[in-house]
């Protein structure tokens, strides 16, 4: 399927062929992933988080930063008709704080994984292509990133960055070290992946032949190896996504996440916590709608990677 | 060589983020000398690479100690635990008051040497220190410095920061020593303080200061002798003896007005000089000298000992009929008899104050001697040292001290390990066989009730964070039915296994997403196996079902679960972070973030670095245990 699907590629060339290639793969992956009954699920569950990421603060009966009321009994109190989930230890409601939670954490985590599947396709596929030296030095250097566990590293970086970044950034410093954090941390395990799938693609005779007309590393690296690996960095990203939301919700619930008084699930289990034996809703629903989200995710990646046939084995890697 | 690369990591996360690490530690009340002595004491005025090589491997630093005498001589014992800074001179007003120089400061004790506390740090390299009383005192150095305090030192014993390290505290004192202008620029080598007006300094190239108003002003005597003075010492106001190097003696007996060369017996450089109380003069030097004058310093004998020194004798002095000598490789002479019979002590080294038991023999190199002799007639003598030890680093295991609590962080971060492991380690006895044995039931029984319930219930387990899990434990076990505890803090000193019940929620936790992930593992290879050719012919050959099984399915199915187990090991102390920080469980993870809190980067960088090599470690014996169980990958 792969090859013949390059050869109509390579034959039109253009300068959209690529993106046009990938996006129709993507287009039927997805399809493909929709059949599965998990991945139907999982895409339901997703859209609905997403829905309410872009949309929820409209939605959203109350702001999730004030104070609902000043009165002290408004505090902690149980589901009712104004509050569906209640309010938390400040008298916030809780139903318009979970469901204004959702953006923080999705763009963070889908944008720290973008930044380290890229980061790690491009290195997997070059070091693979190129291989030799250069090749076993790269992954020495991911060998070595790859014996640090992600939390760490993301709170070594948070924690000290965020006193040390003098200048303000749009929307918070936390947000974008974390997602460098993420970037950085996923990188290595993804390049290690595409690599291997890279050093598969490479002996084969579309590659050897582009090889052969002249053409540049450059070119065969990204108009001939990656088109026919997308179904593995789909795979990757699928999984690395439900990583990103557990290590953005750890930093969240640890504190080092976007900071307070802004909604963020993980932040607001940490909150609530102490609550939990006389207002168990305020951070069960955080943490409901946490697991949630990963579930669906999870429930997608099945249906991504039975459209793209990996068994799954893969997440070992 | 992973670990290597680690440590430079975390090394340089911590240290080459932009900012003053100092300054982040300490906040920003910090005074401008506080944030100085941090820097100092965190090696920040050291280049990076230094700072990096002296964390991992270790690097020379001076040590300082002083050991003290209580009976007369006959044992020594190391007083200041944990002493960092090099103490080189001391001098006593009595029994209890003291101070003593180091390098660049000047420390005062008020307990007899055990704790002490800085009261200065100058600019300038300081060589001796002597007290008139317990408030007239000077302190020389080189480039002609003299420092002059007439208040003991210290204007206020309340104010300032404390920051301590061991049994060394820097305090901010508004100190009360001031420069004084000597005249010179020669460097001066040793002060003698006679009474509160009367004051000698030895110095370079012949050279001799004397003050009679207490130090505030100098004037300046020629001797005609080219060679360093080491060491000057008066009986009286009109009596005195100098010595140096090549054996130089000088005396007076006109109070400093005039100098006399005297005959000299050695031509061996001469360090240290002293009066006993029945006016006899002694000097020691180089090789294991020793001399003696009976008449003032005029006719000088060298003495002779029955076993031979060959090391350099350093330093002596004398109060009443005791005296004493130390030298280098921890030689110590005390006599009690105004020197006719001199003994050698041993002199006991310990780092943890269990001299006494231990028996240890220093070689440490003693160059400096303060004798004091009580009213009541008890004798205290304390030696000084300012050897240069390797200080290990991380390859020694020393991580040094946390410059917040002053405790080792060696000892904070093996505590922290070892609670942890025993987390992690009950937490995988249990999920371990227990997953593995369901995953393999069901992959062998696919598509059954059971199967699709603990399928679908391990993916739920699997998307739960480590602080859903356990916040919904201790809802369930603790809020509503009371079970167990919701925290497990302990006391301090407290053993974990005191109490086994706060164990059970934080090792639930993490079996659950353990169990659930090996569980898919087991399950998914099984399945694959199962699928496979050669399990087909196995079965049609007429094998029993668990003969296939264990025969054929598990050696295969099992291999890349066992990777994943392992690479566990290092995912599960990256998520104890989390899991320790719910139940406030006393562990690495907990430490870390503690570290965080108070922002001790060096309590950081070595939990941190505790965690990673646990990761990098588990990551190492999975690759082996893989290569070992798989013989096809072993060409790589």
């Amino acid at each position: 399927m792969a090859i013949e699907e390059l050869d109509s590629q390579v034959t039109t060339g253009g300068a959209n062929a690529l993106l046009k290639g990938a996006s129709r793969k993507v287009r039927r992956g997805l399809s493909i992933a929709l059949r599965t009954n998990s991945g139907r699920i999982g895409f339901a569950i997703v859209a609905f988080h997403l829905f309410l990421a872009i949309f929820g603060p409209l939605l959203a009966p109350y702001s999730p930063t004030d104070f609902t009321s000043e009165d002290l009994k408004i505090r902690l109190t149980g589901p009712s008709m104004e509050h569906l989930l209640g309010t938390d230890g400040f008298g916030r409601d809780v139903l318009s704080r979970v469901v204004a939670g959702a953006r923080s954490i999705i763009w963070i985590s889908f944008i720290g994984t973008a930044l380290g599947i890229t980061l790690g396709t491009i290195v997997g596929m070059t070091s693979g292509y190129i291989g030799g030296k250069i090749d076993q030095v790269v992954m020495r250097g991911v060998d070595v990133f790859l014996a640090f566990p992600g939390l760490l590293l993301a709170l070594l970086v948070i924690n000290l960055g965020v006193q040390r970044i003098g200048i303000d950034l749009w929307p918070s410093k936390e947000a974008w070290l974390i997602i460098i954090t993420i970037g950085i941390a996923f990188m290595p395990a993804n390049s290690r992946v595409i690599r291997s799938a890279a050093l598969a693609i490479k002996p084969l005779e579309f590659v050897q032949s582009a090889r052969l007309r002249g053409e540049s590393s450059f070119y065969i690296i990204f108009r001939e190896v990656l088109p026919n690996i997308i179904p593995v960095v789909a795979v990757e990203a699928s999984i690395r996504v439900s990583f990103a939301l557990l290590l953005t919700a750890g930093l969240g619930f640890l504190g080092l996440g976007v900071q307070p008084p802004t909604p963020d699930w993980g932040l607001m289990v940490s909150e609530n916590r102490e609550f939990l034996s006389i207002a168990p809703w305020a951070a069960l629903a955080p943490a409901m709608a946490m697991a949630s989200l990963v579930v669906g995710v999870n429930l997608l990646t099945d249906g991504v990677r039975e459209a793209a046939q990996l068994p799954i084995s893969q997440e070992a890697s | 060589m992973t670990l290597l690369a680690v440590s430079l990591i975390i090394f340089s996360a911590t240290e080459f983020l932009p900012g003053d690490a100092a300054s982040v530690m300490l906040g920003q009340q910090a005074t401008p000398t506080v944030l100085e002595n941090l820097r100092h004491k965190m090696g920040l005025d050291r280049p990076a690479y230094a700072r990096y090589l002296g964390w991992v491997i270790g690097s020379p630093e001076a040590e300082g100690a002083v050991f003290k005498t209580n009976d007369g001589g006959s044992t020594w014992k190391r007083v200041a635990l944990d002493m960092i800074a090099p103490m080189t001179r001391t001098s006593f007003d009595d029994s209890k008051i003291g101070w003593a120089i180091s390098e660049k400061r000047i420390y005062s004790t008020e307990d007899g040497g055990v704790r002490w506390r800085r009261q200065i740090w100058t600019e300038d390299s300081l060589n001796a220190i002597a007290f008139a009383d317990a408030e007239n005192g000077l302190v020389v150095g080189e480039d002609g410095i003299v420092y002059r305090t007439t208040e003991g030192g210290f204007l206020s014993k309340d104010q300032g920061q404390l920051l301590c390290a061991g049994s060394t505290c820097e305090e901010e004192l508004l100190s009360t020593w001031n420069p004084v202008e000597s005249g010179t620029e020669l460097a001066l080598t040793d002060v003698a303080f006679v009474d509160i007006n009367h004051a000698w300094v030895s110095g370079d190239k012949g050279l001799i200061l004397f003050s009679t108003d207490g130090g505030l002003t100098w004037g300046r005597r020629d001797t005609g002798v080219e060679a360093r003075l080491l060491s000057v010492s008066f009986i009286g106001v009109d009596e005195g003896v100098v010595v140096g190097e090549n054996g130089t003696i000088l005396m007076t007996t006109d109070g400093g007005m005039t100098w006399q060369r005297s005959v000299s017996p050695t031509s061996l450089r001469l360090n240290a000089v002293a009066f006993a109380e029945d006016g006899t003069a002694w000097a020691v030097g180089d090789e294991g000298t020793m001399l003696r004058s009976k008449d003032g310093g005029v006719t000088w004998t060298q003495l002779g000992f029955q076993i031979p020194l060959t090391s350099a004798l350093r330093a002596v002095s004398f109060d009443g009929a005791f005296g004493a000598a130390v030298g280098a490789e921890g030689v110590v002479l005390t006599t009690t008899d105004n020197g006719d019979s001199w003994g050698r002590q041993e002199i006991l080294d310990s780092d943890d104050g269990s001299a006494i038991s231990q028996k240890v023999t220093t070689t440490r190199p003693l160059n400096g001697l303060t004798v004091k002799v009580s009213e009541s007639g008890d004798v205290s003598a304390w030696a000084t040292s300012d050897e240069k030890v390797w200080q290990w680093g991380l390859l020694g295991g020393d991580l040094g001290v946390s410059p917040r609590s002053g405790v080792s962080i060696f000892k904070m971060v093996k505590t922290g390990l070892r609670n942890s492991a025993i987390l992690a380690v009950v937490a995988f006895l249990v999920a371990v066989p227990t997953s593995l044995a369901a995953g393999v039931w069901v992959g062998v029984h696919p598509d059954t009730k059971l199967d699709r319930l603990l399928s679908q219930g391990s993916l739920l387990t699997i998307s739960l964070p480590e602080f859903v899990t356990g916040i919904l434990l201790i809802l369930i076990f603790s809020s509503w039915l009371e079970w167990l505890p919701s925290s497990s803090i302990m006391l301090p000193g407290e053993a974990i296994w005191s109490r086994p019940e706060v164990l059970v929620l934080p090792i639930l936790t993490i079996t659950g997403a353990l169990f659930a992930y090996i569980l898919r593992m087991a399950r998914s290879n099984v399945i694959e196996v199962m699928n496979s050719e050669y399990v087909r012919t196995a079965i049609l050959k007429g094998l029993p079902m668990h003969r296939v099984v264990i025969r054929h399915v598990l050696p295969n199915a099992l291999l890349p679960t066992i990777t994943v187990i392992a690479n566990n090991v290092g995912w599960m102390f990256g998520g104890l972070i989390i899991v320790e920080s719910i139940f406030a469980y006393p562990g690495i993870g907990r430490l870390l973030l503690a570290a965080i809190d108070t922002r001790d980067i060096r309590l950081l960088q070595s939990a941190a670095l505790a965690i990673a090599s646990v990761y990098a470690f588990s990551n190492l014996v999975a690759d082996l245990l893989y290569g070992a169980l798989n013989p096809r990958i072993r060409v790589t």
